[in-house]
């Protein structure tokens, strides 16, 4: 019986312990299981290993939307190539977009997620902007980091997911606005919001994110100056005057003809104020044009620029057959069969003025420029603009490893020996059909020139904040008005860029109404910003100017070497002579679904409430 | 008699840890008898009480005789399991015989339930049970397989016969879940694998299907529940059982071999097709393979059957088993070692230390004992477990390579080896000295040299360890209250699998290459040879990483509350019991589970039965919060046959009974866990990323089933008939939701309780029985189940095409599946001209598929993808069984069968020389011209780098490559129904007085079994009762054994 009673007592016993301890926790997960939330929300070490993976992790990034190429299979593109300022060197990707085929671009710009070339700025802006909402709702919980810290994380956070949401504007239109962690109750069904909205939302966020940096004191990362000038480790992170220029590129989009559909001039106000300010902040912050003659240095050369308010700098390990630069060195520069080099066209090249100022874009203004002695066709490189060296590669120009470049052909058709123009035989590679290359993002990046060249993405630099300034307050008070408070007009604006490079100001018969410095405005902006990122892509849609530029034809410059030498005719020794690009690399226009760029169908089915881009 | 009992102690002592058994004393006494059953059998183990004496007792020994010492005129008390029991006056007699009636009822009389056993005739939940004895007498050594046709509403499916890994998949009354179907599996109460048991251990399964059986298991029982019963001992003297079985086994159902010359020719049709006119083989060429013009060329245009001539005509097989039971009142003990062997068709390499070939060893032990340790404490120890050795070879591409090379390797391109002669006709001048055969590892484009990857010596030996043991402790507290018992027990299965050996030797290979031949050079190559010299890998043993992934560790206890009392007609049983379980799966963190179990029975008079079962259960998976998940089940039964107005036809209608059950069981299973957490993980660049978004509000997903049964019994039970009707409403199934997702969620999440579903069936089984004379019985039965489900919500996104939705379709449907329209194929010029097609005019020729233009748009592309009939888990599933007993001979016969089975029927079956591979299939042959307009299959086309040389344009967004990866209905998705004749056994039974005296046994059983003997079916080629026909897998087998069992 002692037996029995022992026998019950340690049964029940066993009961009792288990229906007890059930609600203790012994089916919570183990601390040791994993990183669990508090554990990366609470330490400020952890917090800033998950907010800076937008900027350098290992499965999505922020560079996805820094400038410039995009990953089309074998064939890398730009955005640039679907304009009319350039053509691409390969017919693969770019051109049945240019032409109007809008599934080549859908997964080369939104979805290509291969780690090697990130350019998935769908699927990564949604994900980035995720890991804001999670951060900017986290940050009280950092325990040991001091309010600078959390000021900067809370500013970045803020920056970073205006930054995505802006981004995926300029290329798909406008989208619902996520400001907080959709979870598994949240409706997640959600309509677009009006582009004005939209932008001002983006800008909300830049101001937020402004105010933080200010309050981090980080208006720019590095002392302005003295030692470690430009060279703070944190300085491919946004700053506050990246956030108060932003802002102004947000605004001026918003205030833009292809947002602004009723043309409230309110909108145009708003940007030159935003625009005045992100200068102003930017000036007294110790940003400045960099002297011509270092140029060059926002865009390769140089890791980081005091013109550039934000920049990504690849270091100096990249050559010149990697993935990033064969969008923009073409195959004889590279030896590289997958090359596809921008290959700016006559119509650009046109862009750039003489060094008097005169215009060369329409026949009627060559014709002015010949008249009054600046131009001559036959020796069309002479008297240039200054930044069109910077830029164009054309035929004769002094290329190192190359002497001077032979972008000609023979007057009996045929090609000189070390031809630019030649390609290798048998093989499909692309050479330049304009007679021109470009090298503003390379300089003398190729297999004979320079190699391990430092090469920087300028997201945005201040010569673009005087522009986008000049183009607001044209838009909004004339050429010679300016910004409440402002002590800059709108030509003072440009002609302070034009003076950098050398040009001399607009000329004064341009200047006289906001229509006739609009021109001037554009192609400013078009000469001076080209081939960084998609700005032109970008610019002619905002203006509603694509559908025009889509049904103009496009230009090359044949270039022939005569065998009689310099006459005076040709003063040069080759005779140069516009000529239309085949069929096969022509611009269309085919509907106003051009204006934005498509999802991929399989997201389209996801959204009930988003009303989809037109197809194009 | 008296060396069998003390070989029995040792042995049950020596596996159970010295635990000593004493004999049991008999006594003298003035009345003896013997008791016979009603074929005039001994029968053993009866126990004899004198009535009102209850201390006066004795058991019947091997020869049914017993002796008792009782005063006169007492009534004897006669019992054994099985049959009714039975009570004689002595009335002064000395020597009595006492005929003993079977109970066929009784015999079923316990049915094994969740956490316990119920009488059958109170069972009011869906339960069907096999017993072990079926089981080894199928002559199946895997048990998986063992149960296929026997159990109503089963469906097993085997998909590869290969030794060692020929378990079939199991699923309960049809498919139930979008992430797991399988059912929870649970070995003497615990979860467990229970695919690697000796049947001989088991004393039954029980298959557990509706809500009031499963709903105790709550969060683990919504996909049914299969209870497995290893055999414990009865009191009774020591029984000793012996067999030993060995037979063959050999390849059935495998894919149709094309002669080399048929193959040849077929490729110069599929050259013309795509105009590859250079390309095409020549008269000459072609009749080379017809009839080699040398011993030479016919290593040239060789014409090789891999899998004929790499496997011999059968494998051997062997099954042994000893096993020994009993008991005294102390204890009662059953102990069994058990030895399986399955061979391997193929010749592998066998070098004495290497050993490539395919086969699989098995020893099982188990013991299990139970202690009276006082009148009322039983404390009972099992122990049990396996270790198989299971070795194969590691051909280049995995596992599944074998197959794909044995399959898919061309038959025209090279020969099995270099047989030893060749060097006589062609001397090697590198090296000289080498002789004997030479083997080839030549591969064509997608296909290695099967016989080489075979024979080249790599291989893998892999230990396989599992040990079940169980303490369980029961106390009754008749003291407390009559009928009250508490019962703790403590379980540990532990799993380990180790690669024990292993080599990745390499034998020299060769090529001969041909042209060089013609050309006068040296023919011969070596392949991978460097530096002219062979240096054979070393052969390791218990190599680093040698630990596999299937290792783990389950801890299991439980705690219980037992009642059981009878007052008059009322029957009341209650049971409260707590557990958990701890489950270490290799390096993931364990996973835990706990449950809360009540159940509560009434019983009326046999007549009115109620029963409330509830499952409280808690699962890792959820937040503190939705944790626990309460699981609440109830079922009602009338017994009309026991009411007084059933007496009067009670007489030939011997049974009826309703029930009815409803409740809810749950699932947790997902494919994440802990749902309602976001994980954070490091990147390949040291930054910290969230893995899948939290669904904080995540729950179990829920059941509720509802079953109504009808068991009828007529004559005598001699002819029994049940049947169940039970539907199934599953919702918030946890699923996957990214097509749901937009991407502004910018993650994906972990699954959300949004899946529903639907289902219902119908269940039938009946059996009969005749006796025709004392000698000579009957009985044939059957079992036929059909189920059909619909999804009511599945993840397809809100503007998914309709005719793709899932919405509406069976689990396991089709929908990437394209239907041919007209007759199937496009059967002129004019056809093609006026037909829409996949690819481009230049791309098609006559013969070729003409596709449905399913969304009418002009362009066959990805949208004409539609939802196809069928599924690949069969509706209908039959089995039905016969036999007859003739004095000793004892014959049964199994078939097996399933109704609207479908198989993916791919790639190597379906598409001629895939990838330019120069092999086609028997399927392929059956190709459209004018005088076949009825074929099988489209015109026969070639490419070297895809798939057939037609492109469907964007079947994928981001391919590059075309071809019809997609679906088609009746070609690449086809009718597999079948039947099969799983089993026939016969035996013939000795035994009796004259087989003790002559042989010196109890009984002797001499049998011959036949599995999977026939299989009737329309697929043309490959096994019905795959469910993906892709690369192929090890064949099915045809075994027949021949056995001996003898009892001591």
């Amino acid at each position: 019986m002692k037996k029995n009673t022992l026998h019950i007592i340690l049964s029940l016993f066993v009961i009792l312990a288990g229906t007890t301890s059930c609600l203790k926790g012994y089916l919570d997960r183990a601390p040791e299981a994993g990183l669990s939330d508090s554990d990366v929300f609470t330490k400020y070490a952890n917090f800033k290993s998950y907010f800076y993976s937008v900027y350098n992790g290992a499965n999505f990034t922020l560079r996805a939307h820094y400038p410039m190429w995009f990953h089309g299979n074998n064939q890398k593109l730009t955005l640039e190539a679907l304009t009319d300022m350039c053509d691409m060197s390969r017919i693969q990707r770019a051109q049945p977009g240019k032409m109007g085929d809008g599934s080549t671009l859908i997964w080369a710009v939104g979805y290509n997620d291969e780690s090697a070339s990130r350019t998935a700025k769908v699927t990564y802006s949604w994900k980035i902007i995720r890991v804001c909402n999670t951060a900017i709702a986290n940050i009280d919980r950092i325990q040991d980091a001091t309010a600078q810290e959390k000021e900067d994380l809370l500013a970045q956070a803020y920056f970073v997911r205006g930054y995505c949401h802006f981004e995926l504007f300029r290329l798909y239109g406008s989208l619902p606005y996520i400001d907080k962690v959709l979870g598994a109750n949240d409706e997640w069904d959600l309509p677009r919001l009006e582009d004005v909205e939209f932008c001002k939302r983006c800008a909300d966020d830049f101001q937020t994110a402004a105010d933080h940096f200010k309050s981090a004191a980080l208006m720019r990362r590095d002392p302005v100056s003295g030692s470690g000038h430009l060279a703070a480790t944190d300085q491919d992170k946004p700053n506050g005057v990246t956030a108060l220029a932003f802002k102004g590129r947000a605004l001026l989009y918003a205030a833009s003809p292809l947002s602004n559909t009723t043309n409230d001039s309110e909108l145009w106000k708003e940007a030159a104020a935003a625009n005045w300010e992100a200068l102003n902040q930017a000036l007294a912050n110790g940003f400045i044009l960099l002297p011509f003659a270092n140029y060059t240095n926002n865009f390769y050369g140089t890791k980081y620029t005091d013109e550039q308010l934000w920049a990504y700098t690849t270091g100096s390990t990249t050559n010149y057959n990697n993935d990033r630069v064969q969008a923009f060195v073409g195959y004889p520069f590279s030896n590289n069969a997958f090359s596809s080099a921008q290959c700016p066209t006559q119509n650009f090249v046109d862009k750039f003025e003489t060094k008097n100022g005169y215009p060369l874009n329409t026949e009627a203004d060559r014709a002015a420029a010949v008249a009054a002695g600046e131009y001559n066709e036959q020796n069309p490189f002479k008297d240039r603009d200054p930044r069109f060296g910077a830029v164009v590669i054309y035929n004769q120009k002094d290329l190192r490893g190359y002497g001077a470049a032979s972008l000609y052909v023979n007057e009996d058709g045929s090609l000189p020996t070390e031809s630019l123009l030649r390609k290798r035989e048998g093989s499909t590679d692309g050479v330049s059909e304009t007679f021109y290359y470009e090298q503003k993002r390379t300089g003398n990046l190729s297999s004979k020139g320079e190699q391990n060249v430092i090469l920087t993405d300028p997201i945005i630099r201040l010569a673009e904040v005087y522009l986008n300034y000049a183009e607001a307050v044209n838009e909004a008070y004339g050429p010679s008005g300016s910004a409440p408070g402002a002590n800059l007009t709108a030509v003072e604006a440009v002609n302070t860029v034009r003076e950098r490079a050398g040009m001399p100001g607009v000329l004064s018969q341009y200047t006289g109404s906001a229509d006739a410095f609009r021109d001037r405005i554009k192609n400013e902006r078009a000469v001076e910003l080209c081939f960084e990122g998609y700005h032109y892509y970008c610019d002619i849609r905002r203006w509603k100017d694509a559908p025009a530029i889509g049904r103009s034809r496009l230009y090359g410059l044949r270039a022939t070497k005569l065998s009689g030498g310099a006459t005076s005719a040709y003063p040069t020794g080759f005779r140069y002579e516009r000529f239309a690009l085949p069929e096969n690399r022509q611009i269309a226009w085919k509907n106003d679904g051009m204006y934005y760029i498509q999802f991929q169908t399989s997201d389209l089915l996801k959204m009930k409430n988003y009303t989809p881009n037109q197809t194009w | 008699m008296k060396l069998k009992t003390t070989l029995a102690i040792v042995l049950a002592c020596f596996l159970c840890f010295g635990v000593g058994i004493t004999a049991v004393a008999q006594k003298a006494s003035p009345v003896s008898g013997r008791v016979v059953d009603s074929a005039g059998e001994p029968l053993i183990g009866v126990a004899i009480t004198v009535q009102g004496a209850s201390t006066v007792g004795t058991i019947t020994d091997l020869d049914g005789n017993f002796t008792i010492t009782a005063p006169q005129g007492a009534t004897l008390l006669f019992s054994s399991l099985g049959f009714q029991d039975t009570s004689l006056r002595i009335d002064g007699r000395k020597d009595i015989v006492v005929v003993m009636q079977e109970d066929s009822e009784l015999l079923s009389e316990v049915v094994v339930v969740g956490y316990g056993v119920q009488k059958k005739e109170s069972v009011v939940g869906a339960i069907t049970q096999v017993k072990g004895e079926s089981l080894v007498n199928s002559g199946m050594s895997n048990i998986t397989n063992a149960i296929g046709g026997k159990l109503s509403g089963v469906t097993t499916l085997q998909t590869s016969g290969q030794p060692g890994e020929n378990d079939a998949e199991i699923i309960i009354r049809g498919v139930s879940s979008f992430s797991n179907s399988a059912p929870l599996v649970l070995v003497d109460g615990v979860e467990r694998d229970f695919s690697s048991i000796d049947p001989n251990e088991v004393s039954n399964i029980s298959v557990l299907k509706d809500a009031s059986a499963t709903a105790v298991f709550g969060a683990k029982g919504a996909n049914g529940v299969i209870i497995v019963t290893t055999k414990s001992g009865l009191e009774g003297k020591p029984k000793m059982d012996f067999s030993y079985s060995s037979g063959f086994s050999s390849p059935i159902n495998t894919p149709r071999h094309v002669d080399s010359y048929t193959t040849m020719s077929l490729l110069n049709t599929a050259m013309m097709n795509d105009q590859l006119f250079s390309s095409m083989a020549s008269e000459r060429v072609l009749e080379e393979y017809r009839n080699p013009s040398s011993a030479l060329n016919s290593l040239r245009y060789p014409d090789v059957d891999w899998l004929r001539e790499m496997t011999r005509s059968f494998a051997p097989t062997i099954n042994a088993n000893v096993n020994i039971s009993g008991g005294t009142d102390f204890v009662k003990y059953f102990t069994s070692i058990g030895y399986t062997y399955e061979g391997s068709i193929f010749k592998g390499y066998n070098d004495g230390k290497v050993d490539s070939g395919y086969k699989y060893s098995r020893v099982n032990f188990r013991t299990n004992l139970d202690f009276n340790v006082t009148s009322s404490t039983l404390v009972s120890i099992k122990l049990g477990g396996n270790v198989g050795i299971k070795n194969k070879p590691q051909p280049q591409d995995g596992d599944e390579g074998m197959w794909k090379y044995i399959f898919g390797s061309s038959s025209a391109k090279f020969p099995m080896y270099y047989p030893a002669w060749v060097l006589e006709q062609v001397p090697d001048p590198n090296y000289p000295l080498d002789s004997g055969d030479r083997l080839i590892s030549e591969a064509d484009q997608t296909t290695g040299n099967p016989y080489y990857q075979m024979m080249k010596g790599s291989f893998i030996e892999l230990t396989d360890t599992k040990v079940f043991s169980d303490l369980i402790a029961n106390q009754k507290l008749d003291f407390i209250t009559p009928g009250l018992s508490v019962q703790a027990k403590v379980s540990l299965s532990t799993y380990y699998k180790y690669s024990t050996l292993r080599t990745e030797y390499n034998r020299p290979s060769w090529y001969l290459d041909f042209t060089r031949l013609d050309e006068g050079q040296n023919p011969w190559r070596r392949t991978g040879d460097t530096g002219y010299y062979f240096v054979p890998n070393p052969l390791y043993t218990n190599a680093d990483n040698a630990l596999q992934g299937g290792y783990y560790l389950d801890l299991y206890y439980d705690a219980s509350v037992n009642y059981n009392r009878t007052f008059g007609n009322h029957t009341v049983t209650g049971l409260f019991l707590f557990n958990r379980q701890e489950q270490d799966k290799g390096s993931d963190f364990p996973y835990y589970n706990e449950a809360l179990v009540a159940r509560a029975t009434y019983d009326y008079g046999h007549k009115y039965l109620v029963e409330v079962n509830m499952g409280y259960t808690g699962s890792e998976r959820f937040s503190p919060e939705n944790r626990f998940g309460f699981f609440p089940s109830g079922a009602i039964g009338w017994v009309a046959s026991e009411e007084k107005f059933f007496k009067p036809i009670k007489k030939w209608f011997s049974k009826l009974k309703f029930r009815y059950s409803d409740g809810l069981v749950g699932s947790d299973y997902a494919n994440n866990r802990w749902l309602y957490i976001s994980e954070f993980s490091k990147d390949a660049n040291g930054y910290i990323v969230e893995d899948k978004g939290a669904n904080q509000f995540v729950q179990w997903e829920q059941a509720r089933k509802r079953d109504l049964g009808i068991e009828m019994a007529f004559f005598d039970h001699a002819l029994t008939f049940n049947m169940d009707l039970f539907d199934e409403h599953r919702d918030k199934m946890l699923i996957s939701v990214d097509n749901n997702t937009p991407m502004w969620v910018g993650n994906t999440s972990k699954e959300l309780n949004k899946g529903e579903i639907k289902k219902h069936g119908i269940e039938l089984e009946a059996s009969y029985n005749h006796t025709v004379n004392q000698n000579l019985k009957l009985f044939v039965g059957g079992n036929f189940s059909f189920n059909e489900n619909r999804i009511l919500y599945a993840d397809d996104a809100p503007f998914a095409l309709s005719h793709q939705r899932k919405i509406g379709t069976p689990l396991g449907a089709q929908l990437s599946g394209v239907y041919m329209s007209g007759d199937g194929y496009l059967s002129s010029v004019d056809d093609i001209h006026s037909n829409i097609l996949p690819g481009s005019v230049s791309d098609v020729v006559i013969g070729d598929y003409k596709f449905l233009d399913y969304t009418a748009d002009g362009i066959i592309d990805r949208d004409d993808l539609a939802r196809m009939e069928g599924s690949l888990y069969p509706p209908i599933a039959y089995g039905f069984n016969f036999g007859a007993k003739w004095k000793g001979f004892d014959l049964n016969v199994q078939f097996q069968g399933y109704g609207q089975k479908w198989v993916i029927y791919d790639q190597m079956y379906q598409w001629e020389f895939y990838k330019g591979n120069y092999r086609t299939h028997l399927s392929s042959l059956d190709y459209w011209t004018p005088e076949n307009r009825d074929a099988t299959h489209g015109a026969v086309h070639y490419s070297a780098s895809s798939f057939v040389n037609m492109s469907w344009s964007g079947y994928n967004e981001s391919a590059t490559t075309g071809g019809y990866n997609a679906k088609i209905m009746g070609q690449s998705w086809r009718r597999a129904d079948y039947l099969r004749l799983k089993e026939v056994s016969l035996s013939y039974t000795l035994d009796g007085k004259a087989v003790k005296n002559f042989l010196g046994v109890k009984s002797l059983r001499a049998y011959i079994t036949g599995n999977n003997l026939l299989t009737f079916t329309d697929l043309l080629e490959g096994d019905p009762e795959s469910k993906y026909l892709v690369w192929g897998d090890y064949p099915h087998m045809r075994t027949i054994k021949i056995g001996v069992q003898i009892g001591m």
